[in-house]
C-alpha cells in the first residue's frame, strides 16, 4: 500500500520504496536533474535529502519517514527524464525506523484531498 | 481598467484548448507552457517554427514634429539613422546612465513604434511622458488592445510568407513591415527572441486571433509558453530584464555596447554618458557574462558565483538548455575575473559547482541577414 506525505512524496509500506507524486511531476514538468541520497545514509522524517529539478524549477524532496537508505535508483538518477516517462518511478528504498511513523502519512484518498485545497 | 486587474491575452482560449499552464507573469495571465512541455516546445521551435504569445509586451507609437528629438533624449540611439521599415535595438536610460528598459524603435515613416517589457510599461509611460514636456507636438499612444505574436525558428518564413506574400527574400532582419489584412493593420518584424530567424506580428485582438488560428494549422507550427521562450533565449545569451538588467545596470556592464550608437558615443550627448564613455574607455567594474556549470544540475538566479573565497557576483539567469543538453547560465560578476574560460564557482547551500567563463551565445543566432545563404 502506497502512504503520502504532504510534500508530495510516496512510500510503499510493504518494500520501502519513496518516490514522488504523479501530481507532483505533473506540476514540474520536464524533469532534468535528479540528486537522490546514498544507500547507508540515516535520515529523519520531513528532513529534505534529495533534489529534483525540473527546466521550471528546483524543489527538495523529503524523507517521508526516519530511518536507513538501502538503495538509490541509480539509472533513473543517470537519466532523470525517465521520471516523466514512468511517473511511478521509485527513487530511493528506505527501511523505516518506526512503524507508527508510516500509520501517520495520508492515505491516497486524504492526500487527494489535500492537494485540491 | 483596474490597475490590479490580471490581463488576459486575446487568444487565451487557444491556450485553453491546449492545455496550458498559466503563470502571471507582469500582470498578465501567461501560458508558462503547453500539453508536450518546454523541452518539447524548445526543440520544436529550434528545429522547425515555435509560435509565442507576446500580447503582454507593451506597444507604444510616438508622433509628431519633434519625437525623433524625444527618442534621441532618452536613448543613446542615432534616431535619424533609423530607415523607414527598419527596427533598432536600443535603451531607455536614466540620468546615471542606468537601463530603464531595453527596448525595440521602429521607423514607421510616419511615427515610432515601440516595443517594450510587460514588466516596464507603466515606468517607460511615466519616463516618455515626463521626457516629451520639453517638446512640442508630440503624441504618445500606448496601444493596450493589441495582440502580438511571434513566429520563430527555421521555418518561420515559410510559414509566415505563406499567409502574407509581402514577405520575401528582401525582407531582412530587423526589417518591419505594416500590412493591412481586412481593414486592420498589422506589424510584421523580422525579430524575435529566440536567436532563430523569425517574426513579431501586433495588430487587433481580432486579427491576431484569426492569425494564430491560421498558423497553428501548418504542421511544422509548434504552440510555445513562456517557458520555452526563456530557455530560448538564454540558449541565445540575450538578457531579460529584472535579471541582466536594472536601473543600476549600464548598456556597458550588460556587454550591450553594440547597440550604442557611434555617433551618439562620438557626440557625447547621452543620458550617463560620462558614466558610460568612461567604462568604454576604461572598462565597467561588473560585467555580464556566460557561464557553463559542471555536470547537470541547473544554478538559477541569485546563486552567488565566488573567484575561491571571494563573492564575486551572482547568477543572473540560469537553467537547462535544451538544445545543447546540460545547464547554462549568465552572471554579472566583477569584471577583472572576466577571462576566457577561467574557473569560477557557484556555491549552492553546501554545494559547489565549479562553472567555466564561456563567449555568449550558446547556441548560434541564425538570423536572417544579407548576405546569408537561404
Amino acid at each position: 500500500m502506497k502512504k503520502f506525505a504532504k510534500t508530495h512524496e510516496w512510500i510503499n509500506t510493504e518494500n520501502g520504496e519513496v518516490g514522488i507524486t504523479e501530481n507532483a511531476i505533473e506540476q514540474l514538468g520536464d524533469i532534468v536533474f535528479l540528486e537522490l541520497p546514498e544507500a547507508g545514509k540515516e535520515v529523519t522524517k520531513d528532513s529534505p535529502i534529495a533534489v529534483v529539478e525540473s527546466v521550471k524549477a528546483a524543489s527538495d524532496i523529503y524523507s517521508p519517514v526516519s530511518g536507513k537508505i538501502l538503495e538509490k535508483n541509480e539509472d533513473l538518477e543517470n537519466a532523470p527524464e525517465g521520471l516523466n516517462e514512468q511517473p511511478t518511478s521509485w527513487l530511493f528504498k528506505i527501511e523505516p525506523a518506526q512503524v507508527a511513523e508510516l500509520e501517520d502519512l495520508l492515505d491516497e484518498e486524504q492526500y487527494l484531498k489535500e492537494i485540491e485545497n | 481598467m483596474l490597475e490590479n486587474e490580471i490581463k488576459s491575452s486575446p487568444i487565451e482560449e487557444i491556450h485553453s484548448l491546449n492545455d496550458a499552464k498559466f503563470v502571471n507573469f507582469a500582470g498578465w495571465s501567461m501560458p508558462i507552457q503547453f500539453r508536450d512541455g518546454i523541452i518539447n516546445e524548445h526543440i520544436s521551435t529550434r528545429t522547425s517554427c515555435g509560435l509565442f504569445d507576446i500580447s503582454h509586451m507593451g506597444q507604444i507609437l510616438i508622433d509628431g514634429d519633434e519625437s525623433r528629438l524625444l527618442l534621441e533624449k532618452i536613448t543613446p540611439t542615432d534616431i535619424g539613422k533609423i530607415q523607414t521599415g527598419k527596427v533598432k535595438y536600443s535603451f531607455l536610460l536614466n540620468n546615471e546612465g542606468g537601463i530603464i528598459d531595453d527596448l525595440m524603435i521602429t521607423n514607421e515613416g510616419n511615427c515610432f513604434y515601440l516595443v517594450v517589457n510587460a514588466s516596464r510599461i507603466n515606468e517607460d509611460l511615466e519616463e516618455i511622458n515626463k521626457a516629451s514636456k520639453s517638446f512640442s507636438k508630440i503624441n504618445i499612444k500606448h496601444l493596450q488592445q493589441n495582440g502580438m505574436i511571434a513566429l520563430q525558428g527555421p521555418k518561420a518564413k515559410d510559414v509566415v510568407s505563406n499567409f502574407f506574400k509581402e514577405i520575401d527574400d528582401s525582407f531582412f532582419f530587423m526589417s518591419f513591415k505594416k500590412i493591412t489584412l481586412n481593414g486592420d493593420e498589422v506589424r510584421v518584424s523580422r525579430v524575435g527572441y529566440t536567436g532563430e530567424d523569425g517574426f513579431e506580428i501586433s495588430s487587433t485582438k481580432k486579427t491576431i486571433l484569426e492569425l494564430t488560428k491560421y498558423f497553428l494549422d501548418d504542421e511544422s507550427v509548434t504552440l510555445c509558453g513562456l517557458g520555452a521562450r526563456d530557455t530560448l533565449r538564454l540558449e541565445a545569451g540575450l538578457p531579460l530584464y529584472g535579471n541582466e538588467l536594472h536601473e543600476n545596470m549600464t548598456p556597458i556592464e550588460a556587454d550591450l555596447a553594440f547597440a550604442i550608437s557611434p555617433s551618439r558615443i562620438k557626440d557625447g550627448n547621452f543620458r550617463g554618458a560620462n558614466k558610460i564613455l568612461n567604462e568604454i574607455e576604461n572598462g565597467s567594474q561588473f560585467v555580464r557574462v556566460g557561464l557553463l556549470p559542471e555536470g547537470r544540475r541547473p544554478v538559477r538566479k541569485g546563486t552567488p558565483i565566488f573567484n575561491n573565497d571571494e563573492k564575486i557576483g551572482e547568477i543572473s539567469s540560469g537553467g537547462y538548455g535544451p538544445t545543447i543538453k546540460s545547464p547554462i547560465a549568465m552572471g554579472i560578476i566583477k569584471s577583472e575575473f572576466n577571462k576566457p574560460n577561467n574557473k569560477l564557482t557557484a556555491k549552492l547551500g553546501e554545494n559547489s559547482i565549479p562553472m567555466t567563463i564561456t563567449s555568449l551565445p550558446f547556441v548560434e543566432h541564425r538570423y536572417f541577414k544579407k548576405g546569408n545563404k537561404q
